[in-house]
């Protein structure tokens, strides 16, 4: 694994877009590494797209290339979708299965895509992709708010970034949170147990391997 | 804030700490994305007067006085913030500083959250004061604390600008400790201080003088910076921009301006002179380009980068690659044709039921700046007019002068933006007996920005009780006669007390009282779900655009059946009191956190 790692995190205003990336950011910074971390917010908290860059590494600006981002976290499918023209060939794809039906697409009288056609259009850009249950790994783990922490665990499980995962479990011990350092540890740690447990990993219809071209 | 750390700061966390180290000790502005997290930084470090004022005239006011008081202060705004405050900024160049003045605009290329994309880069050269453009985080926060000293040791204002992308992009930022001076005190000055003519015209001249000085500075200073590359193409650039041109083209040289107001118009001339192809690379207008070709150097810049929206690597390569520099780039993938999901207001927003009635009513509506602007989009879509803050009223006196509707017409105006830019508005329609109504859509914070206090909250920046503004005395006072008060979640109340403030003859005002249910306390109450067997999917319920409304396969008659997705309802009841048939119940599944 380079030290350079390129990371999009996609998901839904609300969803901890942005503290998943800034937790990313911090636990590169805590681990010694260059990064810098593109965001925008001002509508972020209103159910918009939301979409956050985690650039690790000596790099000029937080802006990742088309067709070269080395790992895209998406928490809700269709944001992940979307963010494909970034993906490079050798992507790792995590991707939360749990949809957030658009209400623009509710009004228009229109259905949620299936999570199997979202995912074949990932796998046919991405080296790999793995689909998870992360909104009922927080659940279980006790908020359903900390899916962005079950999917930072998940990266962390699977080794996906250069950033230590003592860096990323320290990030997330030390976010400014609401909610009880416990619980977030075990989201955190339900997340590593997905990400390193492939058997509980579940990709492109599919029950034991990642989906994709690898 | 700790002391001679490596840590990761946005943009505006990197002012915050600049602020903080300069020994700032008063700091004032108004909330505006890509701004507001300076002061609310700056909030937390407990040593330094951090307030919100209720409009950015007001905060570069009391910054103004603050610095002639003797300590160093800090202003912060949104660029349209800085057209509020410009009738102060324009005449503190000619009064100069106290202790060192450092004015923060937060520009917004790509209109992420503006209503316009204004380049306030043109506000340092209309005024006179110096400009510094940071290009990261690290610049950010060594260009402010420079900022201070240049407005100390040049008695004058100074203006940093950032964009968005510097304001809410994370960088690695090394902090240093803070340091205070010994407060200089207020020295009475009417002659600098008082800008009757007299004593105006007397300033003039040194603030033009200045500018010569400061000149002479820039010229010097290492902000003015020759990065050594092939001289083919030489490339003049700042801010966010000398960055995507880093990552494009890293072989060219470049003069990287970090003052770009005044310019350091010999530096550039040598550097145009040694280049064989010289192009300005800036987002926006052609601020830096127009500059240099009315100092007669030949340039290239507009022709090739675009004037409208955010630069990116992408558009700089391909301005390049237009110019003949580089290879075109390879062509992009084609987004995916997914659906789109724009920003919506919440479920439970206490914004939804008055547009509603709005719409229904079929008022022309002058709407104002906020969440509730949202309210313009489908399927509320009962919003005529957004222009800026405090806009609502005096446009819809306007409206009702001109003669041009038979329709009832309103104005709708959140409570921060009411107390920004409204009052004055409001007077407009007693004193000159408009027959207009003014929608004061109270829901207790700025929640466009994320939840900010504001004077009528009765809770200050840092966190301390005070006296709100009571604005039903406030409306009163100034003359209304018809002041009404409901709750928007009472949707036959608001239909009710909206209908009959209209019918006033004259100047009224509805306010409605229900807070946000995002800030500053996230509201879940009782969530209700629909009945199944007793939705005849009328479909009533979806005019609200509620997010937590959606279909089920269940049919009606041919149309879709509607459920209630329970764990993002917020039990606000409106789409209950929408229901005909009564299908939409309190959830019985439903426990309270802490009862269960």
């Amino acid at each position: 694994m380079s030290a350079s790692c390129d990371v999009v995190v996609a998901g839904v205003g609300g969803q901890g877009v942005l503290r998943l990336a800034h937790a990313l950011g911090a636990a590169a910074a805590a681990a010694g590494l260059g990064v810098r971390v593109g965001q925008i917010y001002g509508l972020s908290q209103r159910g918009g797209s939301v979409e956050a860059t985690v650039r690790i590494g000596d790099m000029r600006t937080a802006f990742i290339p088309p067709a070269s981002a080395d790992v895209v976290v998406g928490l809700e499918p269709l944001e992940a979708q979307r963010v494909v023209p970034k993906m490079s060939p050798r992507a790792t794809v995590l991707v939360n299965r749990t949809p957030i039906v658009p209400t623009s697409l509710t009004l228009a009288g229109g259905d949620y895509p299936d999570l199997d056609g979202i995912v074949e259009a990932i796998a046919a850009v991405a080296r790999r992709v793995y689909v998870l249950d992360a909104t009922a790994a927080a659940a279980a783990a006790g908020d359903r708010r900390l899916t962005n922490t079950v999917m930072l665990g998940a990266l962390a499980g699977l080794e996906a970034s250069p950033i230590p995962t003592d860096a990323l479990l320290g990030a997330v011990a030390g976010a400014d949170s609401s909610i009880d350092v416990a619980v977030r540890k075990a989201a955190f740690a339900r997340g590593a147990g997905l990400g390193r447990d492939h058997a509980g990993v579940v990709g492109a219809g599919t029950a034991t391997t990642p989906a994709g071209r690898d | 804030m700790t002391v001679d750390t490596r840590v990761l700061l946005s943009g505006n966390e990197a002012i915050a700490q600049a602020a903080v180290e300069a020994g700032v000790q008063v700091a004032a502005g108004y909330p505006g994305t890509p701004s507001t997290e300076i002061l609310e930084t700056l909030a937390r470090h407990g040593e330094i007067d951090v307030r919100w004022s209720p409009n950015e005239k007001v905060a570069l006011d009391v910054a103004l006085g603050a610095s002639l008081g003797g300590v160093r202060t800090l202003a912060t705004m949104k660029h349209v913030g800085l057209n509020v405050a410009a009738d102060t900024f324009m005449t503190a160049a000619y009064t100069g500083v106290g202790a060192g003045l450092v004015l923060i605009s937060a520009d917004d290329p790509g209109m992420h959250s503006s209503q316009n994309e204004q380049d306030n880069r043109f506000y340092a050269r209309l005024a006179g004061v110096p400009l510094l453009e940071p290009s990261d985080s690290l610049e950010a926060k060594e260009f402010t604390k420079l900022a201070f000293e240049i407005s100390e040791e040049f008695d004058t204002p100074v203006l940093v600008r950032t964009t968005t992308r510097i304001s809410h992009n994370r960088g690695v930022v090394t902090t240093e400790a803070r340091r205070v001076r010994e407060t200089l005190g207020f020295s009475r000055d009417p002659s600098k201080y008082v800008m009757i003519p007299a004593y105006a015209r007397r300033r003039r001249p040194v603030l033009l003088e200045r500018l010569e000085e400061l000149t002479t500075y820039v010229e010097e200073s290492p902000l003015t910076a020759d990065i050594a590359g092939d001289s083919t193409v030489g490339v003049v650039t700042s801010g966010i921009a000398y960055r995507y041109v880093r990552e494009v083209i890293p072989g060219a040289r470049v003069l990287k301006l970090g003052i770009t107001h005044p310019l350091p118009m010999d530096r550039i001339k040598s550097f145009a002179a040694e280049v064989d192809r010289l192009f300005v690379v800036e987002e926006l207008d052609p601020f830096l380009e127009d500059a240099l070709r009315a100092a007669g150097i030949d340039v290239e810049g507009k022709a090739f980068f675009p004037r409208a929206g955010e630069l990116s690597p992408d558009a700089v390569r391909k301005g390049f690659a237009a110019a003949g520099v580089l290879e075109a780039p390879a062509p992009v993938p084609e987004p995916p044709a997914t659906v789109v999901r724009p920003p919506l207001l919440c479920p439970g927003c206490p914004h939804t039921a008055p547009f509603l009635v709005l719409k229904r009513i079929g008022a022309v509506v002058a709407g104002d700046i906020g969440c509730y602007t949202l309210a313009a989009l489908e399927p509320l879509a009962a919003m005529d007019t957004c222009v800026a803050m405090g806009s609502s009223i005096g446009m819809a006196v306007g409206l009702a002068a001109s003669g041009g509707t038979e329709k009832p017409v309103v104005a709708t105006i959140g409570d921060s933006t009411f107390l920004h830019g409204g009052i004055p508005g409001l007077i407009e329609a007693v004193y000159n007996e408009a027959d207009v109504t003014v929608l004061i859509l109270d829901n207790g914070t700025v929640a466009m920005t994320g939840g900010q206090e504001h004077p009528g909250t009765g809770v200050t920046l840092q966190g301390e009780d005070t006296r709100p503004v009571d604005l039903v005395a406030l409306c009163r006072s100034v003359g209304v006669d018809d002041v009404r008060v409901v709750d928007p979640h009472d949707l036959a109340a608001t239909y009710r007390e909206i209908e009959g403030a209209i019918a006033h003859k004259g100047p009224s005002v509805v306010i409605t009282n229900r807070p946000c249910v995002v800030a500053p306390t996230k509201v879940k109450d009782h969530p209700f779900t629909v009945v199944a067997e007793a939705c005849t999917a009328c479909q009533l319920c979806m005019t609200a655009g509620c997010p937590s409304i959606v279909w089920t396969d269940e049919t009606f008659e041919g149309r879709r059946k509607v459920a209630i997705d329970t764990t993002t309802c917020t039990g606000c009841t409106l789409c209950a009191q929408l229901c005909p048939p009564r299908a939409i119940v309190l959830d019985p599944e439903w426990e309270a956190p802490g009862r269960g």
